[in-house]
């Protein structure tokens, strides 16, 4: 029998936090997102309540892409789905944020599922054609103002405050906003490695893995993908609805192919498949830009094209150097660490 | 071809009636443009039963395989008695693949076909979900009766892992392993479906003589023990005549002698096919 700590039965087994050390930093770590408010200026904490909602969105895509492995190109068209139909039920009905946010996830969820329909007998480079196809109706429909009627129009505005469930709990201020999105972003990673542990994820990975060897045993190829649209798009769209209210007032441009591949980086340079590889991804990328957009105003005002090439070199370097992502190096380290200083 | 069918010792038919096997087919075919790879077959596998199949690369022996599994739909016919796949005595030819597996029917592969960035544990309960796993809703939040049946399903993997001496390559990722361990997962993904007969595609093929033994004393087992249908295709007529009950030879698709296998290899006709003469 091995000395230190080891398990005694299945279910510790298959924990979270599964060592004391994991437990302590996880308990220490707590209060700190929770105390953030009080401590930083509005402009930062507006930057930390984007990169909540944004976890959120990359959280989903992980779901389909780095789960379920279908390269799906309709992450911006996922996210406007959520927003406009989650803006149209606050403008028309006011049922309060979050019923109107889930009614946007329910609505991203159904359009995910009939654009993956086709994954029942294409895959590959083909779903990647008709979910950007999706991109693209997304986007000519909202700006077709005879439908109007339906979505509300290419520009919403959204009401500065507006109540969690009906009116109560007003929601206004950037605090307010933050610890929603904190919220939100700590249950979908929550309910992300649920899936990761539990039969949905194993058949998600298996799918991706051999899908034919799958099917001969037992699995339901196509039910399983419908399934992966379902849920990622859900939280696809979820993110969607919260971004419209932090945004407040929405604009179909906010929402395009370019939102598509920045997510797709996010989480490449976090670590696909990873839920800490997500939320490193969304974190550094949206930091890094907010520091180059100061600087860049600073030392060459107007170069705007400027940002999205240091960005693309930045990230084609590292993944170049790390190709399994920031979360596969943190990994290596903590090997090493865990090992220290005798490695055997 | 149902004009040059004799009836009588090795050239009989069916061992059981397709419809009352375990596993059967009724004159299947299948062809892929116009290579027929499997032509008129009937098979029935009698319950508890370790059957071989054999014959020449390209005899059609994984296509035959594939045709039971559904993973492909045999030829359609005109006649409704023909053309029929039936397992453990339900007519499932037209059952998805899938549904084939959960009624019962598991599956090792010639290629392996594993989840090969994945670990051993990891393999195996990919499979055991199929059989076993929690609503939606369950999953999602970790609580109530997910929790208790992932780690329900987490044991009978352990117990299958321990079955198969697999322990020591628990947390190994399956690309890392040698090909007669990563045969051994394949089996171990298949058992994980508590299968009541299982296809072996080759699964002693490029192993070595330990690791053939190791093989070939899990397959005794999970026969004599488990008492697990077995159907097991296998080049290596040492091995087909020491532990199976009946054996049938395929030639380009058709079934050209079934029985006993040492009357089988004793067969003049099975000898030439085998030394080559024919072709
Ligand atoms: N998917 C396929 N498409 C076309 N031809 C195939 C396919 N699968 C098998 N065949 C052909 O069918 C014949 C039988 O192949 P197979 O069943 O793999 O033989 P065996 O397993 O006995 O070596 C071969 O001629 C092979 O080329
Ligand atoms: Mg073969």
């Amino acid at each position: 029998m091995p000395c230190g700590e080891y398990f005694t039965s299945y279910v510790s087994r298959m924990g979270l936090v599964r060592w004391r050390t994991e437990r302590v930093a996880f308990l220490l770590a707590l209060p700190i997102p929770f105390a953030l408010p009080a401590l930083l200026d509005t402009g930062t904490l507006s930057v930390i309540t984007q990169i909540y909602i944004f976890i959120v969105a990359v959280l989903g895509l992980n779901v389909i892409l780095g789960y379920a492995g279908e390269i799906v190109l309709a992450q911006g068209a996922f996210m406007a789905i959520g927003a406009y139909s989650s803006a149209r039920v606050i403008t028309t009905l006011g049922p309060g944020l979050l019923p109107a946010v889930f009614v946007g996830g329910l609505v991203t969820a159904v359009a995910a599922v009939l654009f993956g329909l086709p994954s029942w007998r294409v895959k590959g480079f083909y779903i990647a054609i008709s979910t950007l196809a999706l991109q693209f109706i997304t986007e000519w429909f909202i700006n077709a103002r005879e439908f109007s009627g339906i979505h509300g129009g290419p520009q919403t505005t959204l009401p500065s405050e507006i109540g969690l469930v009906g009116g109560a709990v007003p929601i206004s201020s950037i605090q307010d906003t933050y610890y929603l999105a904190l919220v939100a972003a700590a249950l979908f990673a929550l309910v992300s490695l649920n899936i990761s542990r539990t039969g949905i994820g194993r058949r998600f990975r298996a799918v991706k893995e051999n899908d034919l060897s799958s099917a001969v045993l037992g699995i339901d190829v196509f039910r399983t993908k419908l399934l992966a649209y379902a849920v990622g798009g859900f939280m696809v769209g979820v993110a969607g609805g919260l971004f419209g209210f932090y945004i407040g007032t929405l604009n179909v441009g906010q929402f395009g192919v370019s939102l598509t591949l920045e997510h797709y980086l996010m989480l490449l340079l976090g670590g696909v498949g990873r839920v800490w590889g997500a939320i490193i991804g969304v974190s550094t990328v949206v930091f890094l830009q907010d520091e180059l957009r100061t600087i860049i105003q600073e030392v060459a005002q107007g170069a705007t094209a400027l940002e999205p090439l240091f960005f693309g070199a930045v990230i084609i370097v590292y993944l170049a150097l790390e190709p399994k992502g920031i979360i596969a190096g943190l990994g290596q380290l903590k090997e090493y660490l865990r090992s220290w200083p005798y490695a055997y | 071809m149902a004009g040059t069918r004799q009836t009588t010792g090795l050239r009989a038919g069916p061992h059981v009636p397709p419809e009352r096997a375990a596993l059967g087919c009724r004159e299947v075919t299948k062809t892929f443009g116009a290579i027929t790879a499997v032509d008129g077959v009937s098979i029935g596998i009698e319950d508890g039963e370790w059957v071989s199949i054999v014959g020449p690369n390209g005899a059609g022996k994984t296509t035959l395989l594939n045709v039971l599994n559904g993973f492909y739909d045999p030829d359609s016919t005109d006649d409704p008695d023909t053309g029929r796949i039936f397992l453990g005595g339900e007519d499932v030819t037209d059952a998805k693949t899938h549904d084939r597996a959960r009624a019962g029917l598991g599956r090792t592969f010639q290629g392996l076909e594993l989840y090969e960035e994945e670990d051993v544990i990891e393999n195996v309960m990919a499979i055991r979900a199929v059989r076993e796993h929690p609503g939606l809703l369950s999953a999602l939040t970790y609580l109530g009766p997910g929790r208790q049946l992932e780690a329900e399903n987490m044991r009978r993997v352990e117990e299958i892992i321990d079955y198969l001496e697999l322990w020591e390559h628990r947390h190994s990722t399956v690309a890392s392993l040698p090909l007669g361990i990563q045969r051994r997962v394949d089996l171990a993904r298949t058992l994980a479906l508590e299968p009541d007969v299982v296809l072996l595609d080759e699964a002693m093929s490029g192993l070595t003589y330990d690791e053939k033994y190791d093989m070939f004393r899990f397959l005794a087992d999970l026969n004599e023990q488990e008492g697990l249908t077995m159907v097991m295709i296998e080049h290596d007529l040492e091995v087909v005549t020491d532990v199976s009950e009946r054996m049938i030879v395929l030639h380009q698709g058709s079934v050209i002698a079934r029985g006993d296998p040492d009357a089988v290899v004793a067969d003049p006709e099975v000898r030439r096919i085998y030394t080559g003469v024919d072709e």
